[in-house]
């Protein structure tokens, strides 16, 4: 176990100091292009699917449960488990019809009012391949990419309520931003009064949170309130559920209240999730 | 370039996939800030072990690697990394002569720096860095220090890697 090679008096090349302070220097200016220019955004697209490998490896042993636990799941249970579901069915079936008659209405209204028909969004439906390993971004990666027509600002549900946007798309898959994470915040409007907000994610590690930005003291809003998607930013489409308000506080010295609230989709359980097609807005790239 | 060198060569690489595949492991978030820097921890051993073939030109390629598989801001691993190896390779021969839980602290001291590195560079993004963010990886990393460089010790020996 000896060293074959013994360490040269004189080193040839440059210096160990002069090498690190130029990688330093190297990396400090991909940090400042990635951060402050678009120009690795082609690259960015490009690399998305080098994740891939890495994160099925990493779903192994979650896949593996889920495969035992479908083998040597009894009978009993999934006849337990048929019934429920065709109950929630038959619930569902019953909402949609009086969505029909709702819908009829809806345009009538509409054409009465001379308004645009709201045109019915294209979806496409995706799975959760793996999330942001630094818990402090909140980023999650799925199987879908430019291959299945996925765009930069894409909208992402799951089924309770908006999700996120993509940041990234690569040819068979695409970095997703969640509405959660520190960097993003989106217009929204609280569907009992249309009150117009931003919020704001909060990047907490711990719990999903969102912060409403700028609400004057005098502004209707209680816990409990819906707020949905106002599409004034132009990037999500309008009137899906983001977030329910769960904290109000009034600080009589301050011109702001701080508002709390607890988005409306499953951001660290749903698999399954769906991408809209905005078909009134124009696709980017 | 004998058979040895792609031994190595292989068997590092294949460490390397497997530490980059961990924090991808979907676990509680409370759980997930205890996950151990294994890519540092990994570093730290070969340069101590080999100062003569790992300098920090790999470890600045191991970052960038990483960040752009794990979707973080790019350079900033590759910088954490490269400051990593560059202070392991300044006091390597003093480290290596220390008992395992000296060493451990001073593990402590690295993944801690390359804590700060990284959320430095990540928080330019507007990302918060909380500081059990910073101490409680190093602080892990550290425990499991004397377990790791044994197993890797137990491999390299046994696999006759590197030499």
């Amino acid at each position: 176990m000896g060293e074959k090679s013994i360490k040269p008096i004189f080193n040839k090349g440059p210096s160990l100091g002069a090498r690190t302070a130029l990688l330093i220097l190297a990396a400090l200016i991909i940090a400042g292009i990635y951060l402050y220019t678009d120009w690795f955004s082609s690259l960015k697209n490009k690399t998305t699917d080098l994740a891939i490998p890495f994160h099925w490896a990493a779903d192994l042993p979650d896949r593996a449960i889920e495969i035992v636990d479908t083998k040597t799941m009894s009978r009993g249970r999934l006849e337990q488990e048929n019934e429920a579901l065709r109950t929630e069915l038959l619930l569902h079936k019953r909402k949609l019809q009086e969505m029909v008659s709702l819908a009829a209405e809806n345009v009538r209204l509409r054409q009465l009012l001379n308004s645009r028909e709201t045109i019915e969004d294209r979806v496409l439906v995706a799975e959760l391949i793996g999330i942001s390993p630094d818990i402090t971004t909140q980023k999650v990666i799925i199987n879908r990419g430019s291959k299945h027509g996925v765009y930069v600002g894409q909208a992402l549900l799951d089924a309770n309520g908006l999700m996120g946007q993509v940041v990234e798309v690569g040819e068979r898959s695409s970095r997703v931003l969640l509405i959660t994470d520190s960097t993003h915040a989106l217009p929204v409007q609280i569907d009992r009064n249309g009150v117009r907000l931003v919020a704001e994610g909060v990047g907490n590690p711990n719990e999903f949170r969102l912060s409403l930005r700028y609400v004057s003291n005098t502004t209707d809003i209680q816990e409990g309130d819906l707020l949905v998607s106002s599409g004034l930013g132009g990037r999500f489409p309008e009137g899906y559920p983001v977030a329910v308000v769960t904290e109000v506080e009034q600080h009589s010295g301050r011109e702001f209240m701080q508002v709390w609230a607890r988005p409306m989709a499953e951001l660290d359980r749903s698999r399954h999730v769906l991408l809209v097609f905005d078909e009134s807005q124009p696709e980017e790239e | 370039m004998g058979a040895h060198y792609w031994r190595t060569a292989f068997f590092l690489s294949f460490f390397i996939g497997v530490f980059l595949v961990f924090p991808l492991f979907p676990l509680a978030r409370k759980l997930a800030i205890v996950r151990p820097e294994l890519l540092c921890l990994l570093l730290i051993f070969w340069v101590l072990n080999r100062p003569q073939q790992m300098g920090v030109t790999f470890a600045f390629g191991l970052g960038l690697f990483q960040d752009v598989i794990h979707g973080n801001v790019w350079g900033s691993h590759a910088l954490a990394l490269t400051v990593l190896a560059y202070i392991c390779l300044l006091s390597w021969q003093r480290i290596r002569s220390y008992s395992v839980w000296q060493q451990a602290m001073w593990v402590f001291v690295l993944v801690g720096t390359h804590q700060v590195v990284v959320s430095w560079v990540q928080g330019f993004a507007g990302y918060p860095s909380p500081t059990k963010l910073i101490v409680f990886p190093a602080l892990v990393s550290a425990l499991l220090w004397p377990f790791f460089s044994w197993v890797m010790l137990q491999l390299q020996w046994r696999l006759r890697l590197g030499t």
